[in-house]
């Protein structure tokens, strides 16, 4: 069982890493040789139909649409869901509705419904949108509040109790910090979920927004359209999860002792620390 | 649908368990919005908010015509056919990159995010252009979008397998095969199991996208029909039916297993 | 007597720390060998070089005529914790030993019958069926000696096996151990970090330094067994051991 060096690892896991991704944009090129283009476009054609969006103000007026739709359904979401999840721990018998009845059924509701009940109930608009996206992710953060309530300690809370008796400074100094991974993560899942799910809302009741362009797309058979759409998808994702939500996620990210790994050697030698003299050798 | 939830271990239950305020609150919420609903029905069009009796009637209606009810089992026929192909794919491809260290980031620095951030939606376009409009559109979409899921979880599995019985195991014998099966799946089967829980609960949903944006037979081609005629007790009555379904399962039949694999795998 | 284990100049290194330089003893075929050393010198991990878990960097390791690598299936271990499968009850894992070295080879009620005689061998006829968790420690550990044995090897390597065992526990395994060495006829290879547990067991003592480590005095005990610890010939060990364990301990600082 004997590892290969950290360096060389981590340099044959890179070329594995991006030999991927190699291999499958030539499989692809490849495979789309046999096809017909309003089939299966070649990487080149996208590429270029990329190039073409990003160069057209009207997808960006549609990405700014559904980003910004996003971006307010995520803030929403949270605020809901962390507000919903924390509830129980001040009013004590709203817990049961929130296990039993709220949890379930917001996580079971398919989101489709939620698109269809948006456009009858509030027609065709973007509050409608927005209002559906919410719905659909706001359970996410929910279950992760409600989780963390659940697991939070106690014995922190009690700490700051004997302290004081101010609730307001308690929720803010004590319970706020612990939660805050929960939320965040909450938030870190809806933000994915929002851009992959939740366009179905802009499919049904949208005249703006990259879910309405791609339903346009299928609709006029441009397949080079919708997969360069999706990809600019993935890279909006990828953005946003890396620039906003990691570093947020870093942020509030309980500071522990690292764990410390297992490992057949060290296991039972009590902190074995080598002489500097040996490193030499 | 107020059930007891089954994580109550049936040792702990004080007497008149059924007569908490918790319960309590909870039942007199459920009645509530009942209530309320009959109530905001009456003064509404039925086209918005149809009552109570009228979503019943639907529902009562789904089981008893044949046709219906064929749209509820090819659904569920569509979940189980996805989720089992997403998952046996996703141990798969969780166990190559166990077994080759390489892999690694190759896995889940790439592929598995791509995946994940890949619009659902595109996918089942893409599949309709490519398959056509018919049930393999809707098991190829809804794979794909579970896949990154399995992957995950069985990844962590993997991670999370106890380095030391591997260790036994390897000292007795050295056949990945044998290792594979008599210590490596034993060992992750609360982590695959926890898989197929969470790959089901996501499964309807994506299928009924993808029935919908597909058109292929299905739940989601029953609501697609009731949207397009207005008929906005349909939606509510497929709507209760996957809910139904998906709590059931989930609660009763998952939620049981997974507290008796916890007992059996736990060495205390 | 013939070496049944030899390791020639054996040199292990992890990353920069240099475990074994140019290491070497033999183990003779059919002896009882304990190997002390201070805390952290790679005792379990000779075992694992032994037994072929982990390659070696330099020199070479024989087992039974052949290399370490293609000689593992000579050897069974019995680990520090016992390392039962949880949803397997006691006769089940001792059977599982035999299905990951013989698969098909051997069969199922051929398994179970070596598996019920051995588990009888350890004391354990009663509880065959019993899972992991309602087993003690002690029983624990009887029932990963019978999955070793189980699997008819020439050599039984044991990590440490009693040490998590309570007081009491700890000397009635220590007996029965050499029960089952003499009935069974085993090469065993047991390491301790416990010098009374070395001087009861073993017919030699292979006393290792601290890192990089190497193998500092091998000293041979012809006592009688069952052993009174506190006669002069054991007396005189113990001082010895003492000696070089301490020792290696001043070298230290």
């Amino acid at each position: 069982m004997s590892s290969p060096s950290g360096a060389g690892r981590l340099i044959s896991q890179r070329l594995a890493a991006e030999g991927l991704v190699v291999a499958a944009i030539a499989a692809w090129w490849f495979s789309s040789a046999q096809f017909p283009v309003n089939v299966f476009p070649s990487p080149l054609q996208v590429f270029w139909e990329l190039v073409r969006l990003s160069m057209d103000a009207e997808f960006w007026g549609h990405a700014a649409a559904t980003g910004i739709r996003v971006l307010l359904a995520v803030v929403l979401a949270t605020v809901l869901g962390s507000g919903l999840g924390m509830l129980p721990r001040y009013v004590p018998w709203t817990s049961g509705i929130i296990d039993d009845v709220l949890i379930p059924f917001f996580t079971s509701f398919p989101a489709i419904v939620w698109a269809i009940l948006g456009t009858i109930w509030f027609g065709l608009t973007g509050t409608a949108i927005l209002i559906v996206q919410v719905l659909i992710i706001f359970p996410f953060c929910l279950v992760n509040v409600t989780e963390g309530n659940k697991d939070i300690g106690g014995e922190e809370i009690e700490m700051g109790r004997s302290f004081g008796r101010r609730p307001l400074a308690i929720f803010w100094r004590i319970e706020l910090p612990l939660l805050a991974p929960f939320i965040i993560s909450g938030a870190r899942i809806s933000y994915g979920v929002c851009w992959k799910i939740s366009l179905i809302a802009e499919l049904f009741g949208g005249r703006s927004g990259l879910g309405y362009m791609m339903q346009w797309a299928r609709d006029f058979g441009s397949v080079d359209s919708i997969i360069a759409i999706c990809l600019a998808i993935v890279f909006f994702v990828t953005i946003g999860d890396a620039f906003v939500l990691r570093p947020l996620t870093r942020l509030f990210e309980p500071k522990l002792e690292p764990s410390r790994r297992r490992s057949f050697l060290r296991r039972g030698g009590q902190g074995v620390i080598v002489p500097p003299a040996l490193e030499g050798n | 649908m107020s059930m007891s939830t089954p994580s109550i271990s049936p040792g702990s239950k004080p007497p008149l368990a059924v007569l908490t305020a918790r319960r309590v609150s909870t039942v007199i919420f459920v009645v509530a919005l009942f209530a309320l609903w009959q109530w905001y029905s009456m003064n509404m069009p039925p086209v918005l908010i149809p009552s109570p009796a009228r979503v019943f009637d639907r529902f009562a209606e789904l089981w008893t015509d044949p046709r219906n009810l064929a749209y509820a089992i090819d659904s569920l026929v569509h979940v189980v056919v996805s989720v089992l192909l997403a998952f046996v794919l996703g141990v798969a491809i969780a166990l190559l990159g166990y077994y080759f260290d390489v892999l690694d980031l190759a896995i889940y620095g790439r592929l598995t995010p791509f995946l994940n951030s890949f619009s659902s939606i595109g996918w089942a376009f893409l599949a309709m252009i490519w398959f056509g409009v018919n049930e393999g559109s809707v098991i190829f979409a809804t794979t794909i979008v579970l896949l990154p899921f399995a992957i995950i979880n069985a990844g962590t599995g993997l991670r999370e397998l106890d380095r030391e019985m591997i260790e036994m195991g390897r000292s007795f014998g050295r056949g990945a095969r044998r290792q594979i099966i008599w210590i490596i799946l034993p060992m992750m089967f609360p982590y695959l199991f926890a898989t197929i829980r969470l790959c089901f609960g996501i499964g309807w949903q994506v299928v009924l996208t993808a029935e919908l944006l597909c058109g292929s037979s299905g739940l989601g081609m029953l609501i697609n029909l009731a949207r397009q005629r207005y008929w906005t007790d349909m939606v509510f009555a497929v709507a209760a039916l996957i809910l139904i379904v998906v709590y059931l399962t989930d609660r009763i039949i998952f939620a049981a297993i997974q507290q008796r694999l916890r007992r059996r795998y736990e060495l205390t | 007597m013939t070496a049944i284990i030899e390791l020639d100049n054996v040199s292990v290194a992890f990353q920069r720390e240099v475990v074994y330089d140019r290491l070497s003893f033999s183990v003779n075929d059919g002896e009882f060998l304990c190997i002390v050393g201070p805390s952290g010198c790679g005792k379990s991990t000779l075992l694992r070089v032994i037994g072929d878990l982990l390659g070696v960097d330099m020199g070479g390791v024989t087992v039974a005529g052949s290399p370490a690598a293609k000689a593992w299936q000579e050897i069974a271990y019995v680990f520090q914790s016992p390392r039962l499968l949880p949803w397997r009850d006691a006769e089940a894992n001792v059977i599982l030993g035999q299905q990951l070295r013989f698969g098909r080879a051997r069969s199922m009620s051929e398994m179970r019958d070596k598996a019920r005689s051995l588990l009888e061998l350890v004391g354990l006829g009663r509880d065959m069926h019993k899972y992991p968790a309602m087993l003690s420690g002690g029983e624990r550990q009887r029932v990963s000696i019978a999955r070793a044995l189980a699997v008819e090897p020439r050599i039984v390597l044991m990590d440490e096996p009693f040490s998590a065992l309570d007081v009491t526990t700890r000397r009635r395994m220590r007996t029965e151990i050499v029960e089952i060495w003499k009935k069974t006829g085993k090469t065993i290879v047991f390491v301790t970090h416990e010098i009374d547990e070395a001087l009861e067991l073993a017919d030699r003592v292979v006393v290792l330094s601290a890192k990089p480590t190497r193998v500092l005095e091998t000293i041979s005990i012809a006592a009688a067994r069952p052993r009174n610890l506190a006669g002069p010939e054991l007396n005189a060990a113990r001082a010895r051991l003492s000696h070089l364990l301490g020792l290696s301990g001043h070298h230290q600082e």
